[in-house]
């Protein structure tokens, strides 16, 4: 069942033009209830071909149909298809097809309350390509751009349904890894690197990547701009003691979170059949 | 004479310090050399090193000379009283873990060249830092010892889920260090392997007991080797069951 619902307030005192068109062209009035008489209509409801009759009867209340052959509705659903297709432009990268800086940053700017909120990490990737400057200029930047949409088709089929990879412009990426630790982080990074070595030996460029890689954590205080500077100086770091490089801070695995407090209570259960019992039954309390 | 690809490279964790790593993994070594295999032992804990204290010898040159030096594993190789071979590390040198760090892929190469060795033993740090991990990742098969205590077995078991969550490892084998009696070891490792099977989905494997012997704190102050002064007590015959199930078991192709 796929509807295509479309809810549009219409402020106008006066019912709009376009909606008096569609209630004359599909041939019948509107029944509305007498105390509604004076009122404005305040929704319109489009259902696609794939509504059943019975449902569109359901959807509209008051009897109104529309005849899906009309000109305007399907102009309409065109706009629509058209709205989105724009919308879609406006967060996507032209040449690659991976999300834009637009794009970037209301989404860094949702991760970071989503940590807030769960307590659970992100991580921020931050990817330079070297060299890539002499490909333009040696090779011109047909030969560029061709290595960009090779690496982001790469990109856009390995990466995790959930991350969100982005371009800064020019060689500079940024990708996303929602609820991700450093530790993953770094390993995915290591991910990406070999891929782009591979993409860039398979064209026969010069073209290795720097990456900086860190995680924002739900005890951080840092705002977007902070933590973008953060990384973006690892960035630096690894392009400056050599490149083809990954830095990251230190990875300290959370020794105390590894064992659950299940896992332990059980561990320490085992041991202690006595205080087993007490924990059940400390259990059950709790639930009552 | 084996080659490198055939030599069972098996390292030695724990997740908490103090339950006896060195000291298993200096009599386990000593015990497979005297039933004539060529043993190899690392001592891979950089922060913290001892195997050296514990057999009274002074090294000349240390893991430390391969990482920040340009010398090869072979170089720094040693004999022991124990039978076995020995990489020794510097204790103290903080810098060494970052270090290693970004070394180990050559660390591992250079292993894989050392040939001749039937077994190489990783005797890893403490914890459950990096470091420790990418060596117990660099084995093939991960033993952890684990003792009485409550909190080595919280750490030990830390330890497993570490390594199957970050690296997907699922074969581990357990040594219950420091038991009363067999049946202890057997309930202790029974515990563990109960939680593993709930909470990973995976059995462990029990290596076996090392029970408790009045005269293992004072060979260790004499800085000897248990099994090779006192071949007939009752430690060696449990590092002869220990390592009778070690090298009988199936490992996977790494």
């Amino acid at each position: 069942m796929k509807a295509v619902k479309k809810t549009a307030r219409l402020t106008s005192p006066t019912p709009p033009l376009t909606l008096e068109n569609i209630f004359k062209k599909a041939g019948s009035k509107p029944k509305a209830a007498p105390e509604q008489k004076n009122q404005q209509a305040e929704y319109i409801l489009i259902a696609s071909e794939a509504v059943s009759a019975a449902l569109r009867a359901k959807l509209l209340p008051h009897g109104l149909s529309f005849k899906l052959k009309d000109d305007l509705l399907q102009r309409l659903i065109q706009l629509e298809k058209e709205n989105r297709h724009l919308k879609s432009l406006s967060v996507t990268d032209e040449l690659t097809g991976v999300y834009n800086k637009r794009f970037f940053s209301r989404q860094l700017a949702v991760e970071i309350v989503r940590t807030k909120r769960t307590g659970e990490p992100f991580c921020l990737i931050f990817i330079d390509l070297d060299n890539f400057k002499i490909v333009n200029d040696t090779l011109g930047h047909a030969k560029g751009d061709e290595f960009l949409v090779k690496m982001c088709r790469q990109i856009n089929l390995n990466i995790r349904p959930t991350d969100f990879a982005c371009r800064f412009g020019g060689d500079e990426f940024a990708i996303i890894l929602p609820a991700t630790s450093l530790m993953d982080g770094v390993k995915i990074a290591r991910r990406w690197h070999e891929l782009f070595l591979q993409v860039a030996k398979e064209m026969n460029l010069p073209v290795s990547s720097s990456i900086g890689v860190d995680q924002f954590s739900a005890s951080s205080q840092q705002n977007a701009q902070e933590f973008l500077h953060q990384v973006d100086q690892l960035l630096y770091d690894a392009k400056r003691t050599g490149k083809g490089k990954i830095a990251h801070p230190d990875i300290d695995i959370p020794d105390s979170k590894a064992v659950t407090r299940e896992e332990k209570e059980l561990l320490y259960h085992i041991f202690q059949p006595s205080g087993h019992k007490q924990h059940l039954r400390k259990k059950d309390k709790g639930k009552n | 004479m084996k080659t490198a690809q055939e030599t069972l490279i098996v390292s030695l964790t724990s997740g908490k310090g103090g339950v006896g790593k060195t000291f298993i993994s200096t009599n386990l070594a000593a015990t497979l050399a005297r039933q004539g295999r060529k043993v190899l032992v690392v001592d891979c804990d950089l922060g913290l090193a001892n195997i050296d204290i514990m057999l009274g010898i002074n090294p000349v040159r240390t893991l430390k000379d391969v990482v920040f030096g340009d010398l090869h594993l072979r170089d720094v190789i040693m004999p022991t009283s124990g039978g076995f071979d020995l990489i020794p590390a510097s204790s103290g040198i903080r810098e060494m873990a970052q270090l290693l760090f970004e070394k180990i892929q050559t660390i591992k190469e250079m292993m894989l060249e050392l040939d001749g060795y039937d077994v190489i033993l990783l005797d890893t740090g403490a914890g459950i830092a990096e470091v420790v991990l990418q060596f117990n990742l660099l084995a093939r098969y991960n033993i952890v010892v684990i003792n009485r205590e409550l909190t080595s077995l919280t750490d030990a078991y830390a330890m497993v889920k570490v390594m199957y969550q970050v690296f997907g490892r699922q074969s581990f084998g357990i040594i219950t260090n420091n038991v009363a009696t067999s049946r202890e070891g057997a309930s202790i490792f029974k515990n563990i392997d109960t939680i593993s099977r709930r909470f990973l989905g995976f059995p462990l494997t029990w290596l076996g007991n090392v029970r408790q012997d009045d005269m293992i704190p004072q060979s260790i102050l004499r800085q000897e080797i248990p099994v090779c002064k006192f071949p007939r007590s009752r430690v060696a015959v449990d590092f002869i069951a220990v390592g009778k199930t070690l090298i009988a078991g199936k490992y996977p192709v790494v």
